[in-house]
C-alpha cells in the first residue's frame, strides 16, 4: 500500500531528524566539556581585591526593572548594592507598579526626588519621577508608567551613566563577585566584546540569608529538580559551546551585561516581542557583521545569578510558552541571517541550529511520538523502527541528561551534598519519561500562538521574599528570564 | 579566527563524537550474526550502547563524588598537623626533625601548607619557609613544573618560585614571560616585581603595555610600587617614540597610579594633529603634572573643539584644576551634546561658590536643556554627592 510506505518513510525521516538534533546536543556537550576545562579560572580572592581598587575596570549600571515587587524589592536592592565592583550604580525602574513598590523603596533607602538628567534618547513611556538616596549609596529609582520589561530597560539605559549596563531581574540573587566575574571579557577584549551572559542557577531548595545564597541544595519538588537538570544542560553544554564558537544568540534576561553605547546606537530593546533579550543579542551580531566589525558575545560560567524556578506545572507552562514564543519571534525578525554566509558562523551555524533544533525540532519530535504510538497501536509500525525511535529520542535524551549532571560535577561542582547529586541523577533519568514530552507540547503550542499572533501579555506575579529557604508548595509566576534551554 | 585553544577543543570533541559513532558501529557489527534484520540490529546497537553509556556515566559520577569525599577526609585528617609544623618552622624557628615525604597525599598537603605560608607570611617567617622549600627540593620541583603541560600547574609553580627563590627560578621565570597562557605570564610578572629586581620591573612594564587591559589592571598596583624607578628610567624613553597605542597605555597607567609627575612636560602633547587620539588621556594627566595659566587656553580650545572625548576630558580637567576663568566656556557647553553638558556642569560645580552662583543663573535661564543639567550638578553639590 503506497500510503503505508509513505508512513514508514515519514517515520524514518523523523527518526533521522531527531537523531540529528540529539547528535547536535551531544556535540555541544562534548565541546562544552572541553571548553569549560579550557576556560580561564574565575578571579581569585587576591585578584578580586586588586580589581576592586582598579580604575581600569569599566563602570557598570545595574538595571533592575520592577513591577509589583513590594515583597522582595528591599532585599533585592540591598543585595545589588552589596555587589562587589569598583564602580557600579543600581538603577531600579519601577514600571508602573500597582502595589507600593516605590513607597517601600523611598522609605527604606531615604530617597528624594532628584533632577537627574537622562543621557539617552531611546523612546519610552512617561517617566513620572527620578529618585536618588540621601545616603551615599549609588542607587537611582525611576518611577515610570507601565510599558513592559523592555521599555523599562530602555528607560534605565537612558538614565545610566556608565560604559556598561547589566540587565538583571529584580527577583534574582546575583552572587557578590558575579558582576566582576562577568566583566572579565570586557577586560580581556575591550574593543571586541559587546555582551556577556552569566549562568542562571535555580535557588529553590537553597538557603538564602540576607540576600545571599549561603547553602546550595536541591529542592524537594520534582518539577524544580527537573528544571535544574535542564538548566545544566542548557548552560554548561549549550551556551558554553555556542559561546566558544562565538555564535551565542541568547543571553538571559536575568543576568547579562552589555556595552551601553552599542545598544543605544541600535535603539535599545525591541518592544514588540517577549524575547527582547534574544532579539537584542541577534541584532548585535547582525549589526557587527553588517559593518564588518569584530564582535564577541560570550558566556561566563563563573558569574552566577540565582533565580526561582516555578514549582507548579501551570506556571511552568506559561513560562515555557513565553520562552518559545520569544525565540521564534527573534528568529522571524532576523530570518535574513539564516544560512547567510555573509553573517559568518552566526548565519551558518547559530541561526540554522535554532531553526532546526528549537523551531522545527519540537514539531518533528512530537510528531514522532504520536506517529510511533499510533503506529504501534494500529500495527502499522514495526517493532524495530519503534525501538530505533525510542533509542534516538528517549535513550539519547537520557544520555544527555546524565551527561549534564556529570558535566556539572566535573567542572563547577556546586552541590556539596552527595544526596543532591543523587537527586539530580534521578531527575536526569526520569526527565525523558514525560517531562521532556510535555515541554515539547508546550513549545509547539507557543509556535502556533506566534503564527496566530496571539496576545503577548506576561500575566500577574506573586513574590514571596528571600529571607526563608526557598521551597514553597505554591510557586510564583516568574519575571522575565529568557534562558531558552536548548534541549 | 581559529585559535590554538579552539583547535584543541574542537579536535577533542570531534574525537569523542567519532569514538561514540565507532562504538555504535562496532556494536552493530557484533550483532550481525545474531540479528539479521538491519533496522532491529541498529536499534539494538543504539539501545545497548546508550544503556551502557548511561550506566557508565552514572557510575562515574558516583565514584567521582565518593573519591572526592574520601580525599577530602584524608586531607582534613593530616592537614592540621602539617600546617602547625610549617607555622612552627616559620615563627619559632623549629627545625623539621623528620624526613619530608617524597610523594603521596602527605607531600601534597605539605606543599599546600608551604604555598599557603609563602602567600600569607611576610619578612623572616616567609624567609624561613622559603629556605626550607629550597633545601628540601620543593624549589627544584617547581622549576620542573614550570614547564608542565597544564597551565594551572605552570601558574602555581611560577607563583611559588616568585615567592621563594626568584634567583633559582630565573630561567623558568624568563620562559614564563612568554608563556602562551596569560595567567602564567601574569604570575611571572608578579614574581619579578616582588623580587625587587628593578631592571626586571622595567621589562614587566614594557611587556604589559602590549598585553590586555586585564593584565594591566591586575599588575598596575604592583608596578606602582616601582613607579619612582619607572618614571625616571623606563617611561621617558617610551614617550620619546612616535605616538602609538603603547603611548596611550602608558598614559593610562600614569593616570591609574595617580602619582605626581614633577618633571613631565605636558605641553608638546596638547598640540599637534598626530596626538589627537591621545588628547583625552593627556587631559586626564593634568591634575598630576605642573601646569601654568597657559593651560587654560588649551583647555578652552579643547572644550570648543568638535571631538567629544577630548571635550569631556578637558571639561573634567578644568573642574578638577578649579580654573574659574573657564566657567564661561564651560557654560557655553551646557546647551550642547548631553555628555559634554553634564561634564561641563559638574566641572562648574566643582569650582566652589563662583561656580554655584553661575549654575543658579543658568537654572533660571531660557535654555531648558542647560537648566536641567545645571540643576542636577547643583543638586549634587547640595546633597553632597559630588
Amino acid at each position: 500500500m503506497p500510503w503505508l510506505a509513505f508512513y514508514r518513510a515519514v517515520e524514518v525521516l523523523i527518526i533521522c531528524y531527531v537523531a540529528l538534533v540529539n547528535a547536535a546536543y551531544f556535540i555541544f556537550m562534548a565541546i562544552g566539556y572541553f571548553a569549560l576545562r579550557k576556560e580561564s579560572e574565575p578571579f581569585s580572592a587576591k585578584e578580586i581585591e586588586v580589581l576592586l581598587q582598579s580604575p581600569f575596570v569599566p563602570s557598570v549600571s545595574v538595571l533592575a526593572p520592577a513591577h509589583n515587587e513590594a515583597a522582595t524589592i528591599r532585599d533585592s536592592v540591598r543585595s545589588m548594592l552589596r555587589l562587589r565592583h569598583p564602580r557600579h550604580e543600581v538603577i531600579v525602574i519601577n514600571d508602573g507598579s500597582a502595589d507600593n513598590t516605590l513607597a517601600v523603596l523611598i522609605e527604606e533607602f531615604r530617597l528624594y526626588r532628584s533632577s537627574r538628567v537622562a543621557l539617552g534618547e531611546i523612546p519610552t513611556s512617561g517617566v513620572r519621577g527620578v529618585y536618588e538616596s540621601r545616603d551615599p549609596i549609588p542607587l537611582v529609582v525611576i518611577d515610570k508608567e507601565n510599558g513592559g520589561k523592555a521599555d523599562a530597560l530602555n528607560c534605565g539605559i537612558n538614565y545610566s551613566r556608565h560604559d556598561l549596563f547589566a540587565a538583571v531581574d529584580a527577583d534574582s540573587i546575583i552572587e557578590r563577585d558575579a558582576l566582576l566575574q562577568i566583566s572579565r571579557p570586557f577586560l580581556e577584549h575591550p574593543d571586541d566584546t559587546m555582551a556577556v551572559g552569566g549562568i542562571i542557577r535555580i535557588v529553590n531548595g537553597c538557603t538564602v540569608e540576607h540576600g545571599a545564597v549561603v547553602a546550595v541544595n536541591t529542592p524537594g519538588n520534582l518539577c524544580a529538580q527537573l528544571q535544574i537538570v535542564e538548566y545544566l544542560r542548557s548552560f554548561l553544554a549549550g551556551r558554553t559551546a555556542l559561546s566558544f564558537a562565538n555564535t551565542l544568540l541568547v543571553i538571559s534576561g536575568a543576568f547579562g551585561m552589555f556595552r551601553r553605547a552599542v545598544v543605544v546606537e541600535m535603539g535599545g530593546y525591541r518592544l514588540d516581542t517577549v524575547g527582547e533579550d534574544m532579539e537584542l543579542v541577534v541584532r548585535i551580531h547582525r549589526r557587527c557583521r553588517e559593518r564588518r566589525t569584530a564582535c564577541r558575545i560570550e558566556f561566563i560560567s563563573d558569574s552566577v545569578c540565582w533565580t526561582e524556578a516555578p514549582e507548579s506545572w501551570r506556571v511552568l507552562r506559561r513560562q515555557r510558552i513565553r520562552w518559545q514564543r520569544g525565540c521564534l519571534e527573534s528568529i522571524l525578525f532576523h530570518k535574513r541571517l539564516i544560512g547567510n554566509a555573509r553573517f559568518g558562523a552566526v548565519g551558518l551555524i547559530g541561526m540554522p541550529y535554532f531553526v532546526v533544533c528549537e523551531v522545527f525540532g519540537p514539531f518533528v519530535e512530537l510528531a514522532g511520538y504520536l506517529a510511533t504510538a499510533a503506529g504501534l497501536l494500529s500495527g502499522l509500525l514495526s517493532i524495530p523502527i519503534a525501538l530505533l525511535f525510542f533509542a534516538v529520542s528517549v535513550l539519547f535524551g537520557l544520555v544527555l541528561s546524565v551527561s549534564s549532571v556529570l558535566l556539572e560535577e566535573l567542572t563547577i561542582c556546586k552541590y556539596p551534598n552527595p544526596r543532591d547529586v543523587l537527586r539530580l541523577l534521578f531527575a536526569g533519568l526520569i526527565e525523558n519519561f514525560g517531562f521532556r514530552q510535555v515541554m515539547l507540547l508546550w513549545r509547539v503550542q507557543a509556535i502556533f500562538q506566534v503564527l496566530r499572533k496571539k496576545d503577548r501579555s506576561w500575566g500577574e506575579m506573586e513574590r514571596r521574599g528571600f529571607q526563608r529557604p526557598v521551597s514553597a508548595e505554591k510557586s510564583s509566576d516568574l519575571a522575565d528570564e529568557n534562558t531558552v534551554p536548548l534541549a | 579566527m581559529i585559535t590554538r585553544a579552539a583547535c584543541e577543543v574542537y579536535s577533542k570533541a570531534f574525537t569523542v563524537c567519532v569514538t561514540a559513532y565507532l562504538v555504535i558501529l562496532a556494536a552493530e557489527r557484533l550483532l550481525h550474526s545474531v540479528i539479521p534484520n538491519e533496522t532491529l540490529r541498529w536499534a539494538t546497537a543504539f539501545v545497548i550502547v546508550q544503556a551502557v553509556a548511561i550506566v557508565a556515566l552514572s557510575l562515574h559520577l558516583l565514584v567521582l563524588r565518593a573519591y572526592r569525599q574520601l580525599k577530602e577526609n584524608i586531607y582534613e585528617q593530616i592537614r592540621p598537623a602539617i600546617r602547625d609544623r610549617v607555622m612552627a618552622l616559620a615563627f619559632e624557628s623549629e627545625s623539621w626533625s623528620t624526613g619530608v615525604p617524597s610523594r603521596g597525599v602527605s607531600r601534597q598537603v605539605l606543599e599546600q601548607s608551604l604555598a599557603h605560608a609563602l602567600e600569607t607570611l611576610k619578612a623572616s617567617g616567609r624567609d624561613r619557609v622559603a629556605r626550607f622549600a629550597l633545601n628540601r627540593g620543593f624549589v627544584a620541583q617547581w622549576v620542573k613544573e614550570s614547564s608542565s603541560r597544564s597551565k594551572d600547574v605552570r601558574k602555581r609553580a611560577i607563583t611559588l618560585l616568585g615567592l621563594t627563590s626568584p634567583d633559582a627560578g630565573k630561567t623558568a621565570l624568563a620562559t614564563a614571560f612568554h608563556d602562551r597562557n596569560p595567567a602564567v605570564r601574569i604570575a611571572a610578572c608578579r614574581a619579578v616585581l616582588t623580587s625587587g629586581d628593578l631592571a626586571g620591573a622595567g621589562d614587566v612594564f614594557r611587556l604589559v603595555l602590549g598585553e590586555s587591559l586585564l593584565m594591566r589592571a591586575l599588575l598596575a598596583d604592583d608596578l606602582k610600587r616601582r613607579a619612582t624607578y619607572l618614571l625616571v628610567n623606563v617611561i621617558p624613553p617610551l614617550l620619546e617614540k612616535p605616538p602609538s597605542l603603547e603611548t596611550a597605555r602608558c598614559f593610562e597607567m600614569l593616570i591609574a597610579w595617580k602619582r605626581a609627575l614633577p618633571s613631565f612636560d605636558i605641553q608638546p602633547w596638547l598640540s599637534g594633529q598626530r596626538n589627537q587620539f591621545l588628547r583625552p588621556l593627556v587631559f586626564g594627566l593634568l591634575p598630576y603634572v605642573p601646569v601654568d595659566n597657559s593651560i587654560e587656553d588649551r583647555l578652552a580650545s579643547a572644550i570648543k573643539s568638535g571631538e567629544l572625548e577630548a571635550q569631556c576630558a578637558a571639561a573634567d580637567a578644568a573642574g578638577r584644576l578649579k580654573r574659574e576663568r573657564l566657567i564661561p566656556v564651560l557654560a557655553d557647553a551646557l546647551g550642547r551634546e548631553k555628555r559634554l553638558a553634564l561634564a561641563a556642569a559638574n566641572a562648574i560645580a566643582q569650582m566652589g561658590e563662583p561656580g554655584e552662583r553661575y549654575l543658579e543663573k543658568i537654572v533660571v535661564g531660557p535654555d531648558r536643556n542647560a537648566a536641567a543639567v545645571a540643576l542636577e550638578a547643583l543638586e549634587r553639590v547640595t546633597v553632597g554627592l559630588q
